[in-house]
């Protein structure tokens, strides 16, 4: 189950680096807020690479593979491998057929084994005997629908072959006869010749009188020479043909059992594939082992091995599995009786899929196996929480999963958890910022940032659904905001901002009317502050010198207007100075504002108001001066 | 008989004379060059400058601080006359009257209201 685990970190990792990424990072991201979070670091897929240890065996869901001592099952679609094993799962305890199933292929074994239960070796007739009465097995063992008709492959296979045999030694009187008849045919065609030879010498002997005529030429005896010539070359040709016809069958079958063994190690059939090894050596020589069949999926399903494939290898891993398949079901019962529920699911997946059609996978108890149905399920549902991003939900399963399985590692999960809930939160808190200043775009990218971070979070629910409110005073919100700025109240704008900016949010010039209503409001309350402040610490001409401040950047707030009263009367000598100077300077009369400022700096000797007021004033009357002269 | 001359009377007169003479001589230094001068009216000039145009006045002030400067034209000055420390007042000092001031010298000043009220030096000494 670590790689479901694996798999979920993983998935959540490659979105948040898709964020990061990254994340992966990816990583990571991802991105979150802050941008280098947990999860945009390595530390996370060094943790997934951590658990999902590759040269170990492992179950690959997503490519459907089955990792076993470098050796690759291929196991189908995902989805149907999960299913599979849910369903193994959710099965009963072993039936009465099944139970017999495995005695009859248990007997098969026996009797197609080399010794006898006392380890002695059998003799040559009791081997023989116990061959074909395994044959007679197999077809009680392919009644069985567990079976799904592998034995019977296995015995018409043996059938075949004996058939073949049998065929063979037909064929070997058949091509006796017909060596025989070679010879007689060979022998007729040799013996016509010499008589012919014969009764040409005796005639080249009576003819040399000259009396004695010469024997008249037989016909049939020329036809004769030449159908026994043809027929010798007929016979021939049909031994060389039985030849070759029995050799081919014979390779036929031997690659159809070859192939057959294969299928069953690559389907997992490892009972099976020792028995069609078993019965192939029966009926094949020692020469014939090397396979020959079968090189693309064994290269595919040994990868790195250089070894020269034979029957009895197949055997040799098909045992090995069975062996592993044993250790890893005594490993099961044992994690679960000491209450690792946990690493009794990961560990009975693995068997599962090395074993599934192994006695003690199919026997294993349906009390168990039920109880690690839940398990499965439950970190199913925690995966696709994961995957969905779903951490309320998620964390409320983890807290189930470790109270049946204590010893489920719950912490890396709730740290990525927690950290993805606090970095969303913070991108809330800073898009909440944002719009109460104005920069829109920015809270659309915090928003953004906390919807991709964690996108069921309360907050941004909150936040949407008040915006949304305001969205709906969207128009009204539009009109009124035009009817304050052209009134110029800024302080009405500033004081529903952020309806206002849900109003105007997609409206570039009013969103920049408003930025710019809400930042002189901004900094006017900020010299409020500080007016405040002096008014405290009694000086009121500096609260009269931030009020002056205040006015340059927007006149007309009605607080400031207030705060002005206010100091005005408790600055009134100096405020007045000020004017006059101001005003005498606006008028072009410098000498009467430098003399009205110098007063002014003798109220207040830290005035910045006095002192850039006699330096414009007097530059002022320099200038003018010169212009006068010029 | 002649009246016999008490020395005593006598060097107390000489010593009288004396002391005439300095204080003449401190009261005419004083007011240097433009003694002649009516002294210069701050307080009613801050009130309405306008009413003192085109008069000249004498003015004994400190040096406060130099508001501005120009090559061609010369110096507007803060200065605080002698005797009313707290009423500041911004003078003109042409270029052809400009030297080496510093805060916290002291000059005797033949002024003029110019236009606008503007307090012009005429004539300058430092004491």
């Amino acid at each position: 189950m670590k790689y479901l685990i694996t798999f979920l970190l993983v998935s959540f990792l490659a979105t948040l680096c898709r964020a990061q990424a990254p994340v992966q990072g990816s990583s990571q991201e991802v991105r979150m807020a802050p941008a280098s979070t947990t999860l945009d670091s390595n530390t996370l897929p060094a943790m997934t690479n951590k658990a999902f240890n590759t040269d170990s065996d492992s179950v690959d869901f997503e490519e459907g593979l089955l990792h076993w001592k470098g050796r690759t099952f291929n196991l189908g679609n995902n989805r149907v491998m999960r299913a599979r094993f849910e369903r193994y799962l959710s099965s009963p305890d072993a039936n009465e057929n099944e139970l017999a199933y495995s005695q009859v292929l248990k007997e098969i074994e026996q009797r197609l084994s080399l010794i006898n239960e006392n380890n002695e070796a059998k003799t040559s007739e009791k081997a023989n005997t116990e061959l074909f009465e395994a044959w007679k097995l197999l077809f009680k063992a392919g009644e069985f629908p567990v079976d799904n008709g592998s034995s019977l492959i296995i015995a018409n296979l043996v059938n075949n072959a004996w058939r073949v045999r049998n065929e063979g030694k037909t064929a070997a009187v058949y091509n006796d006869e017909l060596k025989r008849q070679v010879t007689n045919l060979q022998n007729r065609v040799l013996q016509g010749a010499f008589w012919d030879e014969s009764k040409a010498k005796r005639y080249v002997e009576d003819t040399k009188d000259g009396k004695t005529p010469a024997p008249p030429v037989s016909p049939n005896r020329v036809t004769q020479a030449v159908y026994d010539t043809e027929q010798l070359a007929e016979v021939k040709a049909s031994i060389a043909a039985l030849n070759t016809q029995t050799a081919s069958t014979g390779i036929q079958l031997k690659l159809q059992f070859q192939s057959q063994i294969l299928q069953f190690l690559l389907q997992r059939r490892y009972q099976h594939t020792i028995m069609g090894a078993a019965f192939y050596g029966h009926l094949f020589k020692g020469s014939q082992q090397g396979l020959v069949v079968g090189e693309k999926q064994l290269a595919e399903f040994l990868p790195d091995s250089n070894m020269k494939p034979t029957v009895n290898l197949l055997e040799f891993m098909a045992r090995e599995a069975i062996r592993d398949v044993g250790i890893g079901m005594d490993t099961v019962r044992n994690t679960y009786a000491n209450g690792d529920l946990y690493a009794s699911l990961e560990r009975l997946q693995e068997t599962y899929f090395l074993g599934e059609y192994m006695p003690n996978v199919v026997q294993f108890s349906s009390e168990k196996k039920m109880n690690l149905l839940t398990l499965f399920r439950q970190t199913r549902e925690l995966q696709k929480l994961m995957d969905f991003k779903d951490y309320n939900g998620a964390e409320s399963v983890v807290q189930d999963v470790q109270k049946r399985a204590s010893d489920f590692q719950a912490s890396p999960i709730i740290t990525i958890i927690n950290t993805a809930k606090r970095s969303s939160n913070l991108a809330v808190l800073k898009a909440k910022q944002a719009i109460g200043i104005g920069q829109f775009d920015k809270a659309e990218q915090a928003i953004m940032e906390a919807t991709k971070l964690w996108p069921l979070n309360p907050e941004i629910m909150q936040f949407s659904e008040k915006l949304a409110t305001q969205s709906d005073m969207s128009n009204q919100g539009s009109r009124i905001f035009d009817e304050y700025f052209a009134s110029g109240d800024y302080r009405k704008i500033f004081d529903k901002r952020s309806e206002f900016a849900a109003a105007v949010m997609k409206d570039p010039l009013r969103s920049a009317q408003l930025k710019d209503a809400v930042d002189k409001i901004s900094q006017v309350e900020f010299l409020l502050a500080q007016i405040r402040e002096a008014l405290t610490q009694n000086n009121p001409y500096f609260a009269w010198e931030m009020i002056l401040q205040a006015e340059s950047v927007y006149p007309n707030d009605l607080e400031l207007q207030r705060s002005k009263a206010d100091v005005s009367v408790r600055a009134s000598k100096y405020a007045q100075l000020l004017a006059d100077a101001e005003r005498a300077y606006t008028q072009g009369n410098q000498p009467l504002a430098l003399l009205r400022y110098l007063d002014a700096k003798q109220i207040y000797p830290a005035s910045k108001t006095s002192r850039i007021g006699l330096e414009k004033s007097a530059q002022a009357l320099l200038k003018n001066a010169t212009e006068s002269r010029l | 008989m002649t009246p016999k001359k008490n020395p005593v009377i006598v060097f107390l007169i000489v010593l009288i004379v004396i002391g005439i003479v300095f204080v003449a001589y401190k009261i005419v230094m004083q007011g240097g060059s433009f003694s002649g001068l009516e002294p210069f009216p701050t307080i009613a000039y801050k009130q309405t400058p306008s009413n003192f145009l085109g008069n000249r006045y004498g003015l004994s002030a400190q040096i406060d601080s130099q508001l501005a400067w120009d090559e061609n034209i010369g110096k507007i000055l803060a200065v605080t006359p002698m005797g009313d420390a707290g009423l500041a007042l911004p003078v003109f000092l042409p270029k052809n009257l400009d030297q080496n001031m510093h805060v916290g010298q002291r000059y005797h000043m033949q002024v003029m209201v110019s236009a606008n009220g503007l307090i012009t030096i005429q004539k300058i000494d430092k004491f």
